[in-house]
């Protein structure tokens, strides 16, 4: 089978720069030998330091990769040397049955994947165990909510002093002063909150206007304290908001087997951020039928590869589950119907009005909402002054968050026309993830 | 105490101004709007200042995020849109290659992928424009290539950023047609666009070139004059001459010297007759002595005398022969004179005046005891004035003036460096042709790479041997000349050769080379 996956995105998957270099380095035919694939595998020996040469071998479907080398990295070098060659020279990999070492290894996988899958389907014949994982430690749920509730009474005393005492002496606070909020939240188990306050001091050193935009922080971070005090009287979506929001992680088992939702999902833009040490990989996905954004999450602390099995620019017919929420949006992959085919034109709005209109209603609903997906497909790119902008056919523009060069492969893609582009709206700006340049998706890394 | 009615800004610049200030100092005010908004705030109990506060802000910019209105943009689409493209864009493996040069794997090969795009008549896609432009602003030498890949997409968006005007004009021998579009470019345009300009008409219309170049001559600036004069190199011909004999009074050294250098191809320039008037009683040919033993013929080539000029009048400065003192000056300033001399008269000349071939002339200069005078202004007039046969014996003479090799046809390249080689019996012999692989710029013919490997591979198997830097770093370069069509043969060969550590790394790092070039090659043609 050959790979979707391009020289690029491959090489993302590497844990490290020096991987991917080293991974490069390999994806030359003369250091191979015996390349072989099939259906769901490829595979090949490529002759290191030792006497023996390392086995390596990919499972395709998610990528997933074996070697024998002593490495610990993962995937090593050969993983992704292999895999490289495996999109560059699909011809030189003689298709037929893997050898013994390969079959062994498929098999296991495959048992392991039907152990995973057994208990979520069990799961979704009954009525779903509500916290099943602190099952097993009574009391611990209650301690923390009774923590996290102490906590936010001292946090909403601290919010209330800076408003008493008045926003324009806190430009002078150095970090210890949010850190230190920061490192309450965590301590009282609302790491998400901490996150929020640590997100401040940046918003403080914003130049101009930052108070403006401080107190909207501020104010958020009220709301949310607010609603969990109403906890008792919220709606189940309102709680479940709350609680993720204050960082409450949601059973992913439990997610997983709630109701599924059906679609051909189209994979439009992906953004890598780096948290805390943290690269956190967002995939926006647009349900054609249903006409709603996903988005799928992927986690990878150093030393570990990204989630890649989505690539942006094709479609898959899926189930997805949601994330409780008062707008669901996270979403899991919980089921393949087909293979991903590549997507034949980019959905969205029309107009930039049509747009925000969908934003105002998500935002309407939820006040926490940092980010949304957004879709325009009849735009302009364009240097206004110092500042991309995109205009639509009405000449109303929004404001695009790119780097110079970004703007500058807008604009040469739409040659002036307009084109279809999607991104992460913030409220104020439009980072563009990707764009269709006529016949496919370009992404804007 | 409330106040009237507020627009939904108001309300926020009022909040904010609290908070700035603090409820300590500024009292939170019940705040009063109309609708939905203002019943909701009507509800917050104003007792408590600061939550009160919070709350307000959290109502009126939720309120404010949700109905944010897109702006009505100022700026119109403005610049008209792009025209059309004929030519087919490249297959996306191709636009991969790219972007892997682009970011720092295999990017020496970068020249090739453009030329080679060029050369199937394809252009790159929209998206890698400005990373392709990008490129073309710090490496000056790739601009022609990526003219010619770009595309009208490439010159619409490059006319729109002043750090790829270079790729953004005016270029194409279309504009030629247009008088009026010429001359708004030569008369408003930036010195680059107007150097494009007159390089086009130089190519297409060299008296149009010169004609436009001398209607503003007079005042243009004297670093655009020098730039201006290099565009004139394409096209030279004796109609050029009166132009720049002209030239040869300006005040600019450079202008100058530039004039000079060009005058000095053109072997009826009144320069070059001047330059040989003052030359014929300073030199002469001592004959060869006539020798009844054949093998000695070659020993005994002659060689060449001369007298050094007494002075340096106005006529040899306006000239371009550089002087510090006009009279009474050293033996080696006048020496100097005679070599500047030198250098403005076509070697073909002397082929003519003493009736000899260069090799004959060559070898008695070598042989004069003014070698070092005559032969580096030979060098400088050869290579000045294209002459192949002249670059040949030189280069044989010495290896090392590789500037040389570009004069010669690719076959005369080849047979040249096959002989250096196999005179050397090795590695000596690739030790001294290394500088000129070097410098080769056209994919080998199979036998001669095959040549070249086997000389190297002589080399790395012999482990006596040191390793010589100069061939390991050589071999960077092979691998961009190599014809990728022999990797299956080289991969064979090279399999299982034992050999040092470093070298491993390097024929490693030629074989991914070549198998990269292989690669793009390919997806090109695709």
């Amino acid at each position: 089978m050959p790979t979707t996956l391009t020289a690029a995105q491959i090489v993302a998957l590497a844990p490290d720069a020096a991987s991917a270099t080293a991974g490069r380095a390999l994806a030359s035919l003369h250091k191979w030998q015996n390349l072989g694939q099939n259906d769901v595998a490829a595979w090949g020996e490529c002759q290191g330091s030792g006497k023996a040469p390392y086995r390596v071998q990919i499972d395709l479907c998610e990528p997933a990769f074996r070697c024998t080398c002593p490495s610990r990295k993962f995937p090593c070098k050969h993983g992704i040397g292999l895999l490289l060659l495996l999109a560059a020279h699909p011809a030189a990999f003689t298709a037929g049955a893997p050898p013994a070492w390969v079959a062994e290894w498929l098999a296991t996988r495959d048992q392991n994947a039907q152990r995973r899958a057994a208990p979520a389907a069990g799961a979704g014949a009954e009525a779903p165990p509500v916290v099943p994982k602190r099952s097993g430690l009574p009391g611990s749920a209650a301690a923390r909510e009774a923590r996290v509730a102490d906590g936010l009474e001292e946090l909403d005393r601290w919010l209330c002093d800076l408003v008493r005492q008045g926003l324009a002496s806190l430009q002078g606070r150095g970090h210890r002063f949010w850190d230190d909020m920061a490192r309450r939240m965590i301590d009282a188990q609302a790491p998400g909150v901490a996150r929020m306050i640590r997100d401040l001091p940046q918003i403080v050193a914003s130049g101009e206007g930052w108070q403006s935009r401080l107190l909207e922080r501020l104010a958020r971070i009220h709301l949310l304290i607010a609603g969990y005090r109403r906890r008792s009287i919220v709606s189940p979506d309102v709680l479940a908001e709350v609680r993720s929001r204050l960082g409450w992680a949601q059973d992913q088992e439990r997610v997983r087997a709630g109701p599924a939702v059906r679609d051909t999902w189209l994979a439009l833009g992906q953004s890598v951020t780096e948290e805390e040490k943290l690269r956190v990989q967002r995939t926006w996905l647009w349900g054609e039928r249903t006409g709603r954004p996903a988005l799928l999450l992927s986690f990878a602390p150093p030393g570990k590869s990204l989630d890649r099995s989505v690539v942006v620019g094709t479609a898959l017919d899926a189930d997805l589950a949601f994330y409780d929420g008062i707008v669901p949006l996270r979403a899991l992959l919980v089921q393949r119907h087909s293979s991903p085919v590549p997507i034949q034109a980019m959905p969205g709005h029309a107009t930039i009005a049509s747009g925000l209109g969908a934003w105002a209603d998500a935002v309407a609903r939820n006040p926490w909402l940092d980010r949304y997906f957004l879709s325009l497909t009849g735009v302009v790119p364009l240097l206004d002054g110092e500042r991309w902008v995109v205009l639509d056919g009405e000449g109303r523009s929004v404001v695009l968050a790119v780097r110079p060069q970004q703007g500058w492969r807008l604009r040469a893609i739409s040659g002036g026309r307009a084109i279809a582009l999607a991104g992460e709206w913030d409220g104020t700006a439009l980072m563009p993830l990707s764009a269709w340049d006529g016949d496919a998706i370009v992404c804007l890394d | 105490m409330a106040t009237g009615p507020l627009h939904h800004n108001e309300l926020w610049e009022t909040l904010v101004a609290t908070a700035i200030l603090g409820t300590e100092r500024r009292p939170f005010i019940q705040l009063s709007a109309g609708g939905a908004l203002g019943a909701a705030l009507e509800a917050l109990d104003a007792s408590q200042g600061e939550r009160a506060l919070l709350e307000a802000a959290a109502l009126v910019s939720a309120y404010r995020r949700a109905g944010t209105v897109p702006e009505v943009c100022a700026a119109q689409p403005g610049a008209p849109e792009s025209p059309d493209d004929d030519l087919p864009v490249c297959s996306p493996r191709a636009v991969a290659h790219l972007l892997a040069m682009l970011n720092g794997t295999h990017s020496v090969v970068l020249p090739e992928w453009l030329s080679a795009l060029a050369a199937a008549g394809k252009r790159a896609p929209p998206s890698v424009l400005p990373e392709i432009l990008e490129a073309g602003r710090t490496r000056s030498a790739l601009r022609p290539l990526i003219r010619a890949v770009s595309g009208a997409r490439g010159r619409w968006l490059a006319a729109q950023n002043p750090d790829w005007e270079y790729a953004a004009g005016a270029a194409a021998p279309a504009i030629l047609a247009d008088p009026a579009a010429v001359n708004a470019v030569w008369q408003t345009g930036s010195s680059a666009a107007r150097r494009a300009l007159l390089d086009t008409m130089r190519s297409v219309a060299p008296d149009s070139g010169r004609a436009l170049l001398e209607s503003t001559w007079a005042d243009e600036r004297a670093e655009d004059r020098v730039a201006f004069l290099q565009c004139m190199e394409t096209g030279l011909s004796m109609a050029d001459e009166p132009f720049l004999e002209g030239a040869l009074d300006n005040r600019s050294k450079e202008v100058r010297t530039a004039a000079a250098g060009l005058l000095a191809r053109l072997p009826e320039a009144r320069l070059v007759h001047r330059m040989i008037a003052r030359l014929a009683p300073l030199l002469r040919r001592v004959p060869p002595e006539r020798s009844w033993l054949p093998g000695l013929m070659q020993e005994r080539a002659g060689s060449i005398d001369m007298t050094l000029p007494e002075m340096c009048d106005r006529a040899m400065v306006r000239d371009g022969v550089d002087t510090r003192e006009s009279d009474g000056a050293s033996p080696k300033e006048r020496a100097q004179w005679l070599h500047q001399m030198l250098r403005g008269v076509p070697p073909a000349h002397w082929c003519a005046c003493w009736n000899a071939a260069p090799a004959d002339l060559i070898a008695a200069a070598a042989r004069s005891k003014w070698r070092d005078t005559i032969l580096p202004a030979w060098i400088y007039a050869a290579w000045n004035t294209r002459d192949a046969d002249w670059a040949e014996v030189l280069l044989r003479l010495d290896p090392s003036h590789t500037e040389l090799l570009p004069l010669l046809s690719v076959e005369r390249q080849e047979a040249l460096l096959l002989d250096l080689l196999a005179e050397g019996e090795g590695l000596p012999g690739l030790r001294r042709v290394t500088g000129l692989l070097r410098q080769t710029r056209h994919t080998w013919r199979p036998h001669f790479a095959r040549a070249v490997l086997a000389a190297v591979r002589k080399q790395i198997s012999n482990p006596l041997l040191p390793i010589d830097y100069g061939v390991h770093g050589a071999l960077t370069d092979v691998a961009l000349r190599l014809p990728p069509d022999l990797l299956p043969e080289i991969v064979r060969d090279w399999r299982g050769l034992a050999m040092h550590e470093q070298w491993q790394g390097a024929i490693d790092r030629l074989l991914a080379t070549l198998q990269f070039r292989s690669d793009m090659l390919q997806a090109l043609r695709d």
